[in-house]
């Protein structure tokens, strides 16, 4: 038996179909337990997202049963690493076990249509994932009453931007992603530069979390001190859109080589402005902007209330869609989002929700970019789709056998 | 009969070797990747923005950008003004020049051994309990629980409630052994945001005892107001600093670089290539050539020498004596790492003339470490000129790189002393 013939068996075996799905319960076990202690976002990225992680397993300790807690377990074994396949993965080799497995190598004949369409099913449900992890965005966007807007922010991504400071109207920005720099090791730099900038930037020193304060003798800063101030390293929240993330730059002048050291931030209040090349330029941190194709006007946002209570019983929003030359009124509620150019706007928060309704209320939408948004949907029906066909022939030959004539008895012997 | 049990412990218990083995991978995986090669990385993505007029402050300052709360805003957040700290200062006290650590920094009644000051801090600072431990500790008092913290009584403080506690004992600062007997301490602690704030009073405790009503006055008339506010209060009399500046020399630039210096509000020349004009009571014209930075509410103005990189000037004023000549002859000296001076050599110092006034005048060098601005230079030269006013000091300081610093700066910044009036 050839290589290619062994690889072949094991990657459409069962045994490695079984081996997949046990690990993929392990790993969402283990998931949502540190889930508990890393937040929704670390976690995913680590375990979910991943072709290989390192679990921290223990420490234990071994307890007898009703000891004293005061005189401590008989013994503790220390925390070990414990390497594990990462979800992205074990998904990747059941597409392949599946297609090999559960399409190719599965006998075609009249008895396991409905199988093979339940697998196509199966894949095409892996398919939606795939596509929603490498192509979807996902980000907030807010509008007050006859306010118009098309802008939303990303809840996780941030950009570091450069502009003409003396521009105004429709402005060309030059973006470098938080992709780019925010893992950078200590003691490296990334030197950014583009043809219509008269400097390059540098990104000397990232922070994930950060504060920037003033300094002061009494606390030691993490960086260096610019202009009196000095950033301040932070742990990282649990729920990654409380980061605020920070770095160091430096500016460094193509003609004249001037160098100048600049801290930005994600809580910035005003953008880093830049004389260079006869010029002024403002750099800001700021999280990402994504743009939709069309316009929201908030009309009217309603907010009704449990009686004698201040929690929201339910709430929507009267929006105008503006694309093109045409409007659309609309409604969007909790349940029923607004879908539209591949896009979805839930209802997802409003405010300011201090009790004060006196104040005109704000509708938050969260937007959804993803292009098998409605995928799954679809997955779903031809699997079930496939398991009708299948049971219905199970069933039909089942039905089939109970009628057949029973065998005649045999005849006693004499 | 028993059976083993295995408990997982909390993930605060591991061990820090585990911490390292878990970090590896990802750190050799992000230096791998990481680094200068492969050189500059082009800026491939680029999008459309609306700007409106006005939507951003060009030229803004870091205490524009950062304020020195360091909470509120969000990225694209409108900008908003620093709030600034105003307070009245009780009749006999004098003000001493702020710094990062004491955003007001009071001397009850002229006493040498008495100081009363505010701080902001970031964070919780250690926490209510522990704070109130170290200012007992200082005091030579031993700690007490979280019970007994909670039942101290509280007193307004920029209309929050603040744990009062009032101290007497042997008082040993920060400094260890024995302290100076028979003191008091009187002490607000409270948290606002993500800052924690701290009044505290420490002296003798007869007079301390005797300044208790005036500590309240004090703290009763702390405010935080919006700049115009606080500018209308200050112009009946209140005293003033924005939170966000360290001090009269505060915030400024660490080198003549463009990044944070303003530009949009900052004086132009006039056609004799001076710069000139009147602020906080105070009139100046800089000599020719000589820049000015964008106006900060604790600098009468901050110029730069024609030529130089990282030399600047800064004119102050502050309310009272300041702190007094020799008090800030000394300080100025310990930034460059001289030691104080004696009474001869303090009298035997340079005249100026300042505002019509007769000040002391400096010309040092040195290794500068400025901890209130954190300007730090090498070899650095320091000239400087104070006057005591009516009821307030005017102080013009000049620092730079010893190389930069030459005889035509100093002439200039001669030239802008006797420039200078009322």
């Amino acid at each position: 038996m050839g290589l290619l013939k062994k690889l072949y068996a094991l990657l459409s075996s069962y045994g490695l179909a079984a081996l997949l799905l046990v690990f993929l319960l392990l790993l969402t076990w283990l998931g949502t337990l540190e889930q508990v202690e890393f937040g929704l976002y670390e976690t995913q990225k680590k375990y979910f997202e991943s072709l290989f992680l390192i679990h921290e397993a223990g420490p234990f300790a071994v307890r007898l049963p009703f000891s004293d807690p005061a005189k401590g377990p008989l013994m503790t074994i220390p925390a070990f690493p414990v390497p594990l396949p990462g979800v992205y993965l074990l998904l990747s080799l059941l597409v392949v076990n599946l297609v090999l497995g559960g399409m190719v190598r599965l006998r075609k004949d009249r008895s396991r249509a409905g199988i093979l369409i339940t697998h196509f099913g199966i894949l095409f449900m892996l398919a939606a994932g795939f596509v929603e992890f490498r192509w979807s965005h996902e980000g907030v966007l807010q509008v007050f009453p006859q306010e118009r807007s098309r802008d939303y922010y990303s809840y996780h991504e941030w950009d570091i931007t450069v502009r003409d400071a003396d521009a105004t109207g429709r402005v060309r920005e030059h973006v470098i992603p938080s992709e780019e720099w925010r893992e950078l090791a200590p003691g490296a730099t990334h030197r950014f530069t583009h043809d219509a900038l008269p400097f390059d930037v540098l990104v000397t020193k990232t922070f994930r979390n950060c504060r920037v304060v003033p300094q002061g003798p009494m606390f030691k800063g993490d960086g260096a001190v610019i202009d009196g101030y000095v950033v301040l390293d932070s742990k990282p929240e649990m729920e990654q859109e409380f980061n605020v993330p920070g770095a160091y730059l430096t500016i460094a002048e193509k003609t004249t080589g001037r160098q100048t050291d600049a801290i930005v931030w994600g809580r910035q209040m005003q953008p880093l402005t830049v004389d260079a090349g006869g010029k002024r330029w403002l750099i800001d941190l700021g999280k990402r902007r994504h743009e939709l194709p069309f316009d929201i006007q908030l009309d009217k946002f309603i907010v009704e209330f449990h009686p004698g209570t201040s929690m929201a019983r339910t709430y929507w929003s009267n929006i105008t869609k503006f694309d093109g030359g045409q409007q659309t009124a609309m409604k969007i509620t909790m349940n029923e989002p607004l879908r539209h150019q591949g896009y979805t706007l839930f209802q997802t928060n409003w405010g300011p929700q201090d009790g004060n309704l006196d104040q005109p209320l704000y509708s938050v939408f969260t937007v959804v970019e993803n292009p098998s948004d409605q995928w799954p949907k679809w997955s779903c029906y031809v699997i079930a789709v496939g398991l009708l066909l299948h049971f219905s022939l199970r069933l039909k030959k089942y039905v089939a056998s109970t009628r057949r004539p029973a065998p005649a008895p045999a005849a006693p012997k004499s | 009969m028993q059976r083993l049990v295995v408990a997982p412990l909390s993930h605060r218990e591991k061990s820090p070797a585990m911490r390292a083995t878990s970090l590896a991978l990802p750190l050799l995986l992000a230096a791998a990747c990481s680094g200068d090669g492969g050189g500059p990385r082009p800026i491939t993505q680029s999008r459309e923005v609306d700007v409106t007029p006005g939507r951003d402050k060009v030229g803004a300052t870091s205490a524009d950008r950062f304020g020195s709360m360091s909470g509120g805003g969000h990225a694209g957040a409108t900008a908003k003004a620093t709030p600034e700290l105003v307070w009245d200062n009780p009749p006999g006290w004098t003000e001493l020049p702020p710094n990062s650590m004491r955003t007001a920094n009071l001397k009850p009644a002229g006493h040498p051994d008495a100081e009363c000051y505010l701080s902001l801090l970031p964070g919780g600072a250690g926490g209510l309990v522990d704070n109130v431990n170290r200012w007992r500790k200082q005091m030579s008092l031993p700690p007490i629980d979280a019970e007994a913290v909670k039942a101290l009584p509280k007193q307004k403080l920029l209309g929050l409630d603040a744990v009062r506690v009032d101290l007497t004992g042997a008082f040993a600062g920060m400094a260890e052994g024995p302290g100076k007997a028979d003191f008091q301490l009187i002490g607000l602690l409270t948290t606002f945001g993500d800052q924690s704030i701290f009044v505290k009073m420490t002296g003798p405790a007869a007079v301390i005892t005797a300044e208790a009503a005036n500590f309240d006055r004090f703290v009763a008339s702390l405010e935080l107001l919006q700049p115009a506010d606080a500018a209308a209060r200050r112009g009946s009399g209140a005293n003033a600093s924005p939170t966000a500046s360290g001090g009269p020399e505060g915030g400024a630039p660490a080198g003549g670089a463009a990044a944070g210096a303003g530009t949009a509000s900052a004086p132009a020349p006039g056609a004799d290539g001076r710069v000139s004009a009147t602020n906080q009571g105070i009139r100046f014209t800089g000599p020719i050539g000589w820049t000015a930075d964008a106006p900060r509410a604790t600098r009468v103005v901050t110029l730069r020498p024609p030529g130089t990189k990282q030399t600047e000037c800064v004119v102050s004023v502050l309310g009272g004596d300041g702190g007094g000549l020799s008090g800030n002859v000394d300080r100025w000296r310990g930034q460059l790492g001289l030691g104080p001076l004696a009474a001869a050599e303090f009298a035997a110092l340079p005249r100026v003339t300042l505002a019509g006034r007769d000040g002391v005048q400096l010309d040092l060098l040195g290794a500068l470490d400025d901890a209130m601005t954190a300007r730090k230079l090498p070899q650095a030269r320091l000239l400087g000129a104070i006057a005591l006013l009516e009821g307030k000091s005017l102080f013009v300081k000049l620092t730079g790189p010893e190389a930069e610093v030459d005889e035509a700066v100093k002439n200039g910044f001669l030239e802008l002393c006797a420039s200078l009036a009322e």
